[in-house]
C-alpha cells in the first residue's frame, strides 16, 4: 500500500507540480491540455484553480490513501492523464524511455505499469570493409522492463540489464549504383513537392530499383552477453554469461516472395550460463544450482498491404528459455521450460491489438495478455 | 524535438521512409502527408512491433545503414565536419530503436549527423 502510495504522489507531483519544471516547458504543456478556444491567461487560470482544488481535497481528507487509489481505479481519469500532452512532455526529458500502460488483471485490480529502456552503444569498430560486407565489433549496453505500482501485481515481473560485446557481418549496399531517377528528380523532395503524389510513387519506385540491385542478403550480429535479470523487488535474480547469434535475411528482389511482400525474418540463439539466486522459483523449489540454458527467439514482420490489401502490419514474436538437463525437481515443478508468443495488428502509426501468451523466466504461470493501445489486458 | 518540412533532412528522412513502406503511404489511394509521417512508429519502419530490445535494436541498425547508404549514393549529401560514421550509424539506430518513439524524434538526428545540399559543404 505504501507503494502505491508513493508511486501516486511522485506522479501527481509530477503532474500539478510547476516548480518542478521550467517555465517554458509549463507553459507548452498548458497550451497541450487546453482546448484551442481558451486563451493563454484564461487557460493558467482555470489549470490553478483546478490544482489548488485538487490539492485543498488531498490536504482536507486524512485518508489520502483511499483516495488517490480511488483514482487509479478511474479508468477515465487514466486514459486521460496517458494521453495528456502534458505527461509526454515530462517523459521526453527523461534519459531512459518510458512508457505508461494500464494493466488490467484478470480477477485483479488494475495496475498502472511502466515500461522502460535504455540502450546505449559504447563503442564500435569497424575492421574489415570489403567491396559488399562490412565487418565489426562493439560493445552495447542495455536496460529494460516493467515496473508496476505492486511488485506483487506486475504480470510482467522481469526486468533485464545486459553488457554486450558483439561481432556484426552486415551488407554494405555498394554494389547498389546510384538510380538516375532517384538522382534526376531530386526535386520531388524539395518542400513545395514533396507531398504530390507522382512524386511520391516515382520515388518509391527508384527506391526499390537501388536495393533490388543488392539482390538478397544476410546480417550476423554474434558475441558475448552478461546480463542480470531480475523480478522487480529485485529478490529473485539470475546472472548469466551467454553466447548468442542473431541472423535476418532479407531478399529486395520485387519478384520474389520474401521481397515482393517485405518479410524480413530474424532469429536469435543463445546458451546461457545461468547463476541463480537464493529467491528464484527454482532455488525454491529446492534446485539451486548452476546451469546451462537455451534461449531462443523469432521475429517477423508481414505487411499485410500486398497479401490481403489491408493497411495493417502483423508481427509475429516467439521466445523460448528451456534448461539443458534439467532435474526432476525442476522439471516437475514446470521450471524447466519458459514460453511466450505474441501476435501484433499494428497500423503505422499505432498499435491495434496485440495477443501475448505464456510466461517469461521467473513466471509461475502462464498468462494471456490482450494489449490495445496504452491499455493492457490480463 | 521538431519535425518540419522546412528543413531538408526532415524532408530526406519522410521520402525514404515513405519510399519503404510505399504500401502503406500510399493506401486508400491517397498518400500519407509529411505532418502524419512524423507520428509513424519507429517499431513499426523498422519492422520492430512486439520485439524486445535487442531485436528492436539489431533491425534499427539495419534500417539506418539502408538509410546512410541510399542517401550518401544518390544524393549530394555528406556526413557533417566530424561525424564518425559509425558512431553516426549507432546513434541512429538507437533513436529508432527507443521504445515508444515516433519517426519525428529522427529528424533532428539526421539533421546532426548529414551535410544537406542547402547547407553547403
Amino acid at each position: 500500500m505504501r507503494k502505491l502510495l508513493v508511486t501516486s504522489v511522485i506522479l501527481f507531483q509530477l503532474l500539478l507540480s510547476g516548480s518542478l519544471f521550467a517555465q517554458e516547458q509549463t507553459k507548452s504543456a498548458e497550451e497541450g491540455l487546453c482546448p484551442s478556444a481558451l486563451d493563454a491567461d484564461a487557460c493558467k487560470a482555470i489549470i490553478k484553480g483546478l490544482t489548488q482544488g485538487l490539492r485543498a481535497k488531498l490536504n482536507s481528507s486524512g485518508d489520502h490513501e483511499q483516495i488517490l487509489k480511488d483514482m487509479w481505479s478511474d479508468k477515465d481519469l487514466q486514459a486521460s492523464i496517458l494521453n495528456s500532452p502534458f505527461l509526454s512532455n515530462r517523459l521526453e526529458t527523461l534519459p531512459v524511455d518510458v512508457t505508461f500502460k494500464v494493466i488490467d488483471v484478470e480477477g485483479g485490480d488494475s495496475v498502472l505499469g511502466v515500461e522502460f529502456q535504455y540502450a546505449k552503444n559504447i563503442s564500435r569498430t569497424i575492421y574489415s570493409n570489403g567491396s559488399s560486407r562490412e565487418k565489426s565489433y562493439g560493445f552495447d549496453f542495455s536496460l529494460d522492463g516493467t515496473a508496476t505500482q505492486d511488485d506483487e501485481k506486475n504480470p510482467r515481473n522481469f526486468i533485464n540489464t545486459k553488457l554486450s560485446f558483439s561481432f556484426s557481418n552486415h551488407p554494405t549496399f555498394n554494389e547498389a549504383k546510384a538510380v538516375k531517377s532517384l538522382t534526376k528528380n531530386v526535386f520531388c523532395i524539395e518542400e513545395e513537392n514533396i507531398e504530390k503524389l507522382e512524386c511520391g510513387a516515382l520515388l518509391a519506385d527508384a527506391t526499390a530499383d537501388f536495393f533490388d540491385q543488392v539482390g538478397s542478403t544476410f546480417y550476423f550480429d554474434y558475441g558475448v552477453d552478461l546480463t542480470y535479470e531480475t523480478d522487480q523487488a529485485f529478490d529473485a535474480h539470475n546472472t548469466l554469461v551467454s553466447a548468442f547469434l542473431i541472423a535476418s535475411y532479407e531478399d529486395f528482389r520485387r519478384d520474389s516472395f520474401l521481397g515482393s511482400n517485405s518479410i524480413v525474418p530474424t532469429v536469435r540463439i543463445a546458451v546461457d550460463s545461468v547463476e541463480p539466486s537464493n529467491d528464484s522459483p527454482r532455488a525454491l523449489a529446492g534446485e539451486n544450482s548452476s546451469y546451462e540454458r537455451f534461449s531462443g527467439e523469432f521475429h517477423l514482420s508481414v505487411p499485410l498491404t500486398q497479401l490481403l490489401d489491408i493497411p495493417y502490419l502483423f508481427s509475429f514474436n516467439y521466445r523460448i528459455y528451456k534448461e539443458i538437463g534439467a532435474s526432476d525437481i525442476v522439471e516437475q515443478a514446470g521450471l524447466d521450460t519458459y514460453h511466450l508468443r505474441t501476435y501484433s495488428l499494428s497500423a503505422p502509426a499505432g498499435l491495434v491489438v496485440s495477443y501475448s501468451s505464456g510466461r517469461l523466466p521467473f513466471g509461475l504461470e502462464e498468462q494471456q495478455t490482450i494489449e490495445i493501445g496504452f491499455q493492457t489486458y490480463f | 524535438m521538431s519535425w518540419e518540412k522546412s528543413r531538408e533532412a526532415h524532408r530526406y528522412l519522410w521520402v525514404f521512409v515513405r519510399s519503404m513502406h510505399w504500401d502503406f503511404a500510399s493506401s486508400g489511394g491517397t498518400m500519407t502527408t509529411f505532418e502524419e509521417g512524423g507520428n509513424w512508429d519507429n517499431d513499426f519502419i523498422i519492422g520492430a512491433k512486439g520485439a524486445p530490445p535487442q531485436i528492436a535494436k539489431y533491425n534499427a541498425y539495419q534500417f539506418s545503414k539502408k538509410f546512410n547508404q541510399w542517401l550518401l549514393t544518390n544524393y549530394d549529401v555528406e556526413y557533417e565536419d566530424g561525424v564518425d560514421p559509425v558512431k553516426a550509424m549507432e546513434d541512429l539506430a538507437v533513436a529508432f530503436a527507443a521504445s515508444g518513439s515516433k519517426l519525428n524524434t529522427v529528424g533532428d538526428v539526421v539533421d546532426g549527423k548529414y551535410s544537406f545540399p542547402s547547407e553547403g559543404s
